[in-house]
């Protein structure tokens, strides 16, 4: 156990390092999330949430904690993807496939260095909403509950993607792709009554709704909960499987080396 | 001498391209030994060392490292026992420093941050890496980035050293530095080395024993005495690479 964590712990300290080595990089993400949100409202988008979460006048809230949701979510999707394929051209996967934990374990602390780095944009973003809108969020257990098990599911949907980019190796602009597509199937900008079947499925979906309930003093039914975290952990056993699959092959067929 | 690698009737097959990569390869090594694995480009060298080191699946046959079979159950127990550097700089992290890469690496490897702090001590040394360990990799030269690998490679303090290529590119000081640093580890810490070159010349001055690979298969072994690199050329018809160092 404590070789594990000791060996996340490299992996995130290894990974923040690295990034903010690359400072442009982070500072290109919270230019383009805080404009994308600044488009997002002057467009007047999700106008109707507040209606829909019995809580008028707060649409503005609402479409903040999706928006926030969302881009921690695509956060733990290309701590996997993405991060295997730069991994894949740098030429270190080979060197982490041989590490005495199984691979996904350093990913997860990979992922957690994005949230780490997801959290000052999220709140530069959040300082833009309060200071130049007016438009400030209160998070409370409940949100944070649901955003951690909407991110487990995602890293599952990561999982998924990571394992075709262990064979398929460049699929940066499916990932991109898949990213943008969230934002718009996952009810982050708007609330459709009901969500469709496919949106269901989808962790962010769930997870959103749960959040704006508990911001908007809703009762959260136990069902809910119990769907979110089946949901969560769905994908999280499909992805995790899907990605031990990928990775056999990928050694099966002498892929770990190529890019 | 008790052998530390045992390697039985190795044969892979690559789908795609339908190239038999290896067939039926066996080999032993013995322990604190130096082995100079030859052969040209293409020849089956990094898919034996992949394989070696888990990398790889082969379709049939067996790997066994300090009396335990490489197998699913085993392969991660086993990774504290082999230290890679595979082929060209594409071993370490670039935008950070060289501390940062060895206490990394050696943490991936199950180790604490006090036994690196100590092997960093010990195998710096010998690698002449000291001098390095604030500088970012991205401002170290070939030689310097070849050194920083071997030495990451070794703090988790592996039994077997496995070295793919690592002549490519270096000058000749450079390789003064690594052939005495190959020794010196084999003399003062009892490694065993296994280094995949086709770089003849190199391996004359560095290894025990020479295994020829050709085409997947073993074509010969002999010990590293009185042989020229020409030799070696005229009969396996393996490009010699004469520089004298």
């Amino acid at each position: 156990m404590f070789k594990y964590l000791n060996i996340v712990i490299a992996e995130i300290r290894r990974s923040l390092k690295e990034s903010f080595s690359y400072k442009m990089g982070l500072v290109s993400d919270i230019v383009v999330l805080t404009l994308l949100y600044a488009g997002l409202i002057f467009m007047d988008t999700g106008s109707m949430l507040g209606e829909y979460y019995n809580n008028p006048g707060n649409s503005k809230t609402l479409l903040l904690l999706g928006y926030i949701f969302w881009s921690y979510s695509i956060a733990a999707i290309s701590g996997v993807s993405s991060e295997i394929s730069i991994e894949a051209v740098k030429g270190t996967l080979e060197q982490k496939f041989m590490a005495v934990i199984p691979y996904p374990f350093l990913i997860a602390g990979n992922i957690i260095s994005s949230l780490l780095l997801s959290s000052i944009v999220a709140a530069v973003i959040i300082a833009f909403s309060n200071l130049i809108i007016g438009v400030s969020i209160t998070v409370n257990g409940k949100v944070i509950l649901s955003l951690l098990m909407t991110l487990v599911g995602m890293y599952g949907m990561g999982l998924i993607l990571g394992g075709l980019s262990l064979i398929a190796k460049r699929i940066n602009q499916l990932t991109l792709l898949i990213q943008i597509l969230l934002l718009f199937v996952t009810d982050t900008l708007s609330k459709t009554s009901p969500s469709s079947a496919i949106s269901c499925i989808i962790p962010l979906t769930v997870g959103n709704d749960i959040a704006r309930k508990s911001v908007s003093n809703i009762v959260i039914s136990y069902n809910e909960w119990l769907m979110l975290i089946l949901v969560s952990m769905l994908w999280f056993v499909v992805g995790s499987a899907i990605f031990g699959m990928s990775s056999r092959y990928a050694r099966k067929n002498g892929l770990l080396g190529t890019y | 001498m008790k052998d530390l690698l045992t390697v039985k009737n190795l044969y892979k097959k690559y789908n795609k391209s339908k190239i038999i990569a290896l067939n039926n390869v066996s080999m032993d090594i013995n322990k604190g030994e130096i082995v100079g694995l030859l052969g040209p480009n293409g020849a089956g060298k990094t898919t034996l060392l992949k394989i070696i080191c888990g990398l790889t699946i082969p379709d049939s046959g067996e790997v066994i490292v300090s009396n335990v079979k490489m197998e699913d159950k085993t392969r991660l127990k086993m990774m504290e026992k082999i230290g890679v550097v595979l082929e060209g700089n594409r071993n370490l992290y670039w935008a950070i420093s060289v501390l940062d890469n060895y206490y990394y690496f050696g943490s991936i490897k199950g180790k604490t941050g006090r036994e690196i702090k100590k092997n960093i001590e010990k195998y710096a040394d010998i690698l002449k890496t000291k001098e390095l360990l604030t500088r970012k990799v991205n401002t170290l030269s070939m030689g310097q980035k070849q050194r920083v690998a071997i030495t990451a490679s070794l703090l988790h303090e592996p039994e077997l050293l496995i070295l793919d290529e690592p002549s490519n590119g270096l000058d000749i000081e450079s390789r003064i530095l690594l052939t005495s640093a190959v020794k010196t580890l084999r003399e003062e810490m009892k490694i065993t080395i296994l280094i995949a070159s086709h770089d003849v010349d190199f391996l004359r001055k560095t290894v025990d024993r020479f295994i020829i690979i050709n085409n997947g298969n073993i074509v010969d072994e002999f010990a590293n005495i009185n042989i020229t690199a020409e030799d070696i050329e005229n009969k396996y018809k393996i490009h010699a690479n004469l520089k004298e160092a």
